[in-house]
């Protein structure tokens, strides 16, 4: 087991590194680059420009450029300065990814926690009204754009609907904390339940579609017939033999989903003005703060990679038969 | 393929032989999803009032500050945004460039992902092993981040103007998502390789691309139909998304995302800007994964679908 996470991530280093060539590469041949702005402004003369060339390290070849950064990245952490606050860009990053855990994290826990339970529900009773009406919701959960969603939960419960108390709106649309006010977990919760609400209906209805195709074909597997056969209750047939096989392929899928999770935090950042890296990342690139966008990037290809690793670890958790060489 | 297929009732022991043709029976299984027929008929409403959009009496860009802010009335539909401008107009043609976008950018992403899954399933050993492993990485990448990066980057391109900046979204869309046709078309042709027709046309000299082209891909069709009826929705959403986060479509030129970014900013004020364009967009997605669903289960002879 060790030596195949050993090999795992061995192999997944190569990857980050193409990765990063190819990004940088990009950002610098790219027309665009980072000083374009600076390039098309008249009141910079050639001889500013030429300065700023040499101060940002770009009238040398791209191989020593590139060097250089990577050099830094790997031996310090350091993914550069942002080209806007001048702030070192991984200590604007780690500033940031607690607020996106505690999002994700809490939306996914929560996601888990229903579609499980309703995806089996809707299996054990097939074409019941339960299913009908989880199967009709579900699918327009998934054809429904995750921003509009976000936007129309601001309308309803930010601009609609009022707390009959206070007459203030009944839900926050943005932020984490009250401005001006002591931050407190309350406070905290209280801003929460839009986005991860919003990012759970997303998640749920494709989850729970998922389990309950999932859980479909186990229950008509051999084992499930013998376990009935053998004289076991109804209830542990299905909630202990049916369901942790069931679980198996839902590890597969959200462990390739993990691109979209992180693209679904940003959409709702970005709407909620959540502080976390998605919406640090949006915020760069409006002001094609280039350092900062390769940074959040790269951080985000590794995150995805180690969780992919550990879906493989989970994986074989979960399946006793798995064993990995 | 056979010519003819019996119905699958003659395999219960029904004594009737009725027989059709493949795509007849294909049509009697995709007449019995009403969703699916409901959702044609609701896409064909969507695609025929943007092609009929400069029938309105108002332009897109046509603007009339003294006229903002109107809400939904008989005169303006779906109300005015905040220059004035008739937003029942401007989602109109927002659906051409929406679904321009959806329909390209899946086109080219499905011509992308066969032609590699084509390649990898039918060679395998070291071919399979190259392509697969370039399709992991760009499976791992994560894709909006880079989309936005893109865009970003050229978006700084002179003289950019319309049509290039459609150019643009749907080069990117098609680059970041011809993964999922490419997986899809690889297992079906490492499968249908195998299979003993492939065999025959080998052993009666055919060449290797006219066994994946006339022999293979005809049996991936009904997988790559369905693969690609469901990005079109994706695509469309991914356009939307952008255009809503400022990296697609610029203003002034309508698209369902960027109208939604400006309703945001008067979310207090205007409401009624909100919601129309993103219900086109809902609407759109939720007709396509429809008839997506409709022609999974009229492509698969095992389905038995009742309602």
């Amino acid at each position: 087991m060790s030596i195949y996470l050993i090999r795992r991530t061995l192999q997944a280093i190569p990857l980050l590194f193409v990765l990063s060539i190819l990004l940088f590469a990009l950002v610098r041949i790219a027309p665009g680059g980072p000083l374009s702005q600076a390039e098309r402004n008249p009141n910079i003369s050639q001889a500013q420009l030429q300065v700023l060339r040499t101060r940002m390290g770009l009238d040398q070849p791209l191989y020593v450029q590139y060097g250089k950064w990577m050099r830094n990245v790997v031996l310090s952490g350091d993914l550069g300065e942002s080209l806007k606050s001048n702030r070192p860009v991984a200590e604007m990053i780690t500033e940031r990814i607690p607020n996106t855990l505690l999002l994700v994290g809490t939306a996914f826990v929560l996601t888990i926690l229903l579609a499980i339970p309703i995806g089996a529900i809707s299996a054990k009773r097939p074409y019941s009204f339960f299913d009908y009406t989880i199967t009709t919701i579900t699918f327009a959960g998934q054809s429904v754009p995750i921003y509009w969603l976000g936007l129309m939960t601001i309308l309803i419960f930010y601009v609609w609907l009022d707390n009959p108390l206070t007459g203030a709106p009944l839900l926050p649309a943005g932020g984490m904390y009250s401005l001006g006010a002591e931050r407190t977990l309350q406070d905290l919760l209280w801003h929460m339940v839009l986005p991860v609400s919003v990012l759970c209906l997303a998640w749920v209805a494709w989850y729970s579609r998922f389990f309950r195709a999932a859980m479909l074909e186990v229950l008509n597997a051999d084992y499930v017939r013998t376990a009935r056969a053998k004289g076991l209750a109804e209830r542990s047939v299905t909630y202990v033999h049916a369901l942790r096989n069931a679980v198996m392929p839902l590890v597969t899928m959200i462990a390739l989903d993990i691109p979209t999770i992180f693209a679904g935090a940003l959409f709702v950042e970005t709407i909620f003005s959540w502080p976390g890296m998605g919406r640090l990342f949006w915020e760069a690139a409006r002001g094609r703060d280039y350092p900062v966008l390769l940074g959040v990037i790269l951080i985000n290809a590794a995150l995805i990679v180690v969780a992919n690793i550990l879906a493989d670890l989970l994986y074989a958790l979960l399946d006793p038969r798995v064993r990995y060489e | 393929m056979s010519e003819l297929t019996l119905s699958p009732g003659t395999t219960h022991g029904n004594r009737e032989a009725v027989i059709h043709s493949p795509s007849s029976l294909i049509w009697r299984r995709f007449r019995q999803h009403r969703m699916a027929l409901f959702s044609i008929a609701l896409l064909l409403l969507v695609i025929l009032s943007a092609l009929l959009s400069p029938l309105s009496v108002y332009a897109p860009t046509e603007q009339n500050p003294s006229n903002s802010f109107q809400p939904p009335s008989a005169t303006h539909w779906f109300g005015t945004d905040d220059l004035g401008r008739d937003v029942f107009t401007r989602v109109l043609y927002g659906g051409r460039i929406s679904l321009t976008v959806g329909l390209t950018a899946t086109l080219l992403s499905v011509l992308i992902g066969v032609v590699v899954g084509a390649l990898a399933g039918y060679f395998g050993g070291l071919t399979d092993n190259v392509l697969m492993r370039i399709t992991d990485a760009f499976l791992s990448l994560p894709t909006l981040f880079v989309l936005i990066l893109v865009s970003t980057l050229l978006r700084d391109l002179p003289a950019l103007n319309l049509r290039s900046s459609v150019l643009i979204v749907i080069l990117v869309i098609a680059l970041l998502s011809w993964m999922w046709p490419a997986r899809l078309v690889r297992g079906a042709f490492l499968s249908l390789k195998a299979h003993d027709f492939t065999l025959a046309a080998r052993s009666v000299g055919a060449g290797h691309g006219r066994i994946m082209l006339r022999h293979i891909l005809p049996n991936t069709i009904s997988l790559v139909m369905v693969q690609a009826t469901l990005s079109i929705a994706s695509a469309i959403i991914v356009e939307s998304g952008l255009s809503y986060l400022g990296f697609g479509i610029q203003p002034p030129t309508p698209s369902w995302g960027n109208m939604l970014a400006t309703a945001q900013t008067y979310v207090l004020r205007a409401p009624w800007l909100m919601v129309f364009p993103g219900l086109m967009i809902f609407l759109t997605t939720i007709s396509i994964n429809h008839i997506g669903d409709g022609l999974r289960d009229a492509f698969d002879p095992f389905s038995v679908r009742i309602n």
